[in-house]
């Protein structure tokens, strides 16, 4: 154990005292709020971008149609998720405890990320299995935009996500590193890892 | 009282491994044995059973073994970590009733049934209770003692970290909610802190991990245990820093053996050149494990007792305490 005698009797303080002034919130009694996804957004979302669109024309090859589709995507779940009619509760408080904290990686940027996964394939079936003011990592198993993208025999998938994740990385204020690890036997297991810069 | 260790099984693969299954109390561990070819498992391979067992007697928790890949499942990022967002659900599903944290209760729910039991003497209603009680508590809701150094480690893996009231101790001891700060809601589920008022009643306070590092270490020095909570095995949902018998989870435990707080990795042991009888130690321990030995005026600990919280360890002067390895202690190694 590092932590000895020594060292502890120089901590001082009383842990139920206010880290600083003004940062303990109280219940607001009689407030009704909602926390998850609307599915409204969803409709929305895909009203305005129907993923089919990205495969009606041979330009789903290039690398540039991609970037450029993962932006518009990204931009538009934006709008939307922090427009008046779809900002939820679970939005107010992660931007008020990166205001009191000072810290905005991972849950400002990881918001948009996974709007997006739900917004795109809400049927997926996905997990966050690292989330620290340090690393982000978003595992998909099965992505079926993925298995779209193999159906056409098209296997940079990745860069339509990575493209849209770079616009919610710079919207969040967190510049990150990313990678894509993807597997290439088809099973749809794809794991983005975001690094915070 | 501890169980003895019982075989619960073996079982033969390929021909060349033999895999014994062995239990105690709550924790399980897979111990493999290599066969020889063609040799009938008698007396030598009992003996080689026995002696593997021995040379492997890692004693891992089931939690480390299940889900950590044997490592400490509390250090493992990925038991942190959950989603922000689902698609909203409608009615009583939305208002997050079925996941509040207090619902939890690490067992109050189960001990006034215990209770009756220990009264009635009937020791097998009593262990049936148990029994179910934990089977269900594994699958959900539950606590295990980490030391200090660990508690700060995780402080850097988790997030957010939201210093809330103690709901034991409020419950317990009628603590005042702006003296009850000694808990801690960590990860994405305290974004939605609003959804149980009863349980954040005293209000949340989001803080930085260099923060709750100091805090940790307030409430170290006040001579608090420090837990890691699950809700929803493995997710780790809350850092206790608990006191008996304020706290539920220590209360059952040690009043009940009621095994929802499960012993740390590790067991505090003496140097007896080292200690010098001061006493400064024997007030911290929260499990009755600490002693002083009456022919020789110095510290003695009841491993068997210990949980490994390390609170001694940071109370004597002398530094005549140290933590070591549980699973280095073949009688401890699965004595969780």
């Amino acid at each position: 154990m590092a932590l000895d005698f020594k060292v502890l009797q120089k901590v001082k303080g009383n842990p139920s005292a206010e880290a600083a002034p003004g940062r303990r919130l109280k219940i607001n009694p009689g407030q009704d709020y909602v926390y998850d996804l609307s599915k409204e957004l969803i409709y929305a979302v895909n009203k305005e971008f129907p993923i089919e669109s990205l495969f009606s024309s041979d330009e789903v090859r290039s690398e540039e149609f991609l970037v450029k589709q993962g932006k518009d995507f990204m931009n538009l779940v934006i709008s939307n998720a922090d427009s008046d009619a779809y900002r939820d509760r679970t939005a107010d408080m992660i931007e008020r405890v990166a205001q009191q904290t000072g810290i905005r990686f991972p849950h400002v940027f990881e918001r948009y990320v996974e709007l997006a996964i739900l917004a795109l394939r809400p049927r997926d079936a996905w997990t966050v299995t690292e989330a620290t003011t340090k690393v982000l990592k978003v595992r998909s198993f099965n992505c079926s935009l993925g298995k779209k993208f193999g159906e056409k025999e098209i296997n940079n998938c990745q860069t339509f996500c990575l493209a849209a994740c770079q616009v919610a990385a710079e919207q969040a204020g967190t510049p990150v590193q990313m990678t894509c690890k993807n597997e290439a036997d088809g099973s749809g297991l794809c794991e983005l890892t975001f690094q915070k810069v | 009282m501890r169980k003895a260790t019982k075989i619960l099984g073996k079982k033969r693969t390929g021909g060349s491994d033999a895999q014994s299954v062995l239990s105690v109390g709550s924790c399980v561990t897979v111990v493999d044995a290599p066969v020889e070819n063609g040799s009938a498992p008698g007396r030598s391979y009992k003996m080689d059973v026995f002696r593997q067992r021995r040379r492997r007697y890692h004693g891992m928790c089931w939690v480390c073994d299940k889900y950590s890949n044997g490592e400490k499942w509390y250090l493992n990022p990925e038991n942190y970590a959950r989603r922000l967002y689902k698609v909203r659900k409608e009615g009583k599903e939305a208002a997050g009733a079925d996941a509040d944290p207090q619902a939890a209760g690490m067992g109050a729910g189960v001990v006034a049934e215990l209770v009756k039991a220990r009264i009635s003497g009937d020791q097998e209603w009593e262990d049936e209770i148990k029994r179910e009680a934990l089977e269900h508590a594994y699958q959900t809701h539950f606590g295990q003692v980490v030391t200090l150094d660990e508690y700060l480690q995780i402080l850097d893996i988790a997030y957010p970290l939201a210093k809330m009231t103690c709901g034991c101790r409020r419950v317990q001891r009628g603590m005042p909610d702006e003296e009850n700060f000694t808990c801690m809601g960590i990860g994405p589920g305290m974004y939605k802190w609003e959804r149980w008022p009863e349980t954040y009643h005293g209000g949340v306070e989001f803080v930085t991990p260099e923060e709750a590092k100091e805090w940790a270490m307030m409430n170290h020095k006040e001579g608090r245990v420090q837990t890691v909570d699950v809700f929803g095995t493995p997710y780790i949902g809350g850092l206790c820093q608990c006191e008996y018998p304020g706290c539920v989870a220590v209360r059952n435990r040690i009043d009940y053996d009621f095994k929802f707080l499960l012993k740390g990795h590790t067991v505090a042991k003496v140097d007896r050149e080292k200690c010098t009888g001061c006493k400064s130690c024997l007030g911290r321990c929260q499990f009755k494990a600490l002693n002083l030995e009456v022919y020789t005026s110095k510290a003695y600990i009841d491993l068997d007792q210990c949980f490994g919280c390390g609170l001694c360890v940071t109370a004597c002067p002398s530094g005549a305490i140290e933590l070591i390895d549980r699973q280095s202690l073949p009688g401890l190694a699965e004595n969780w």
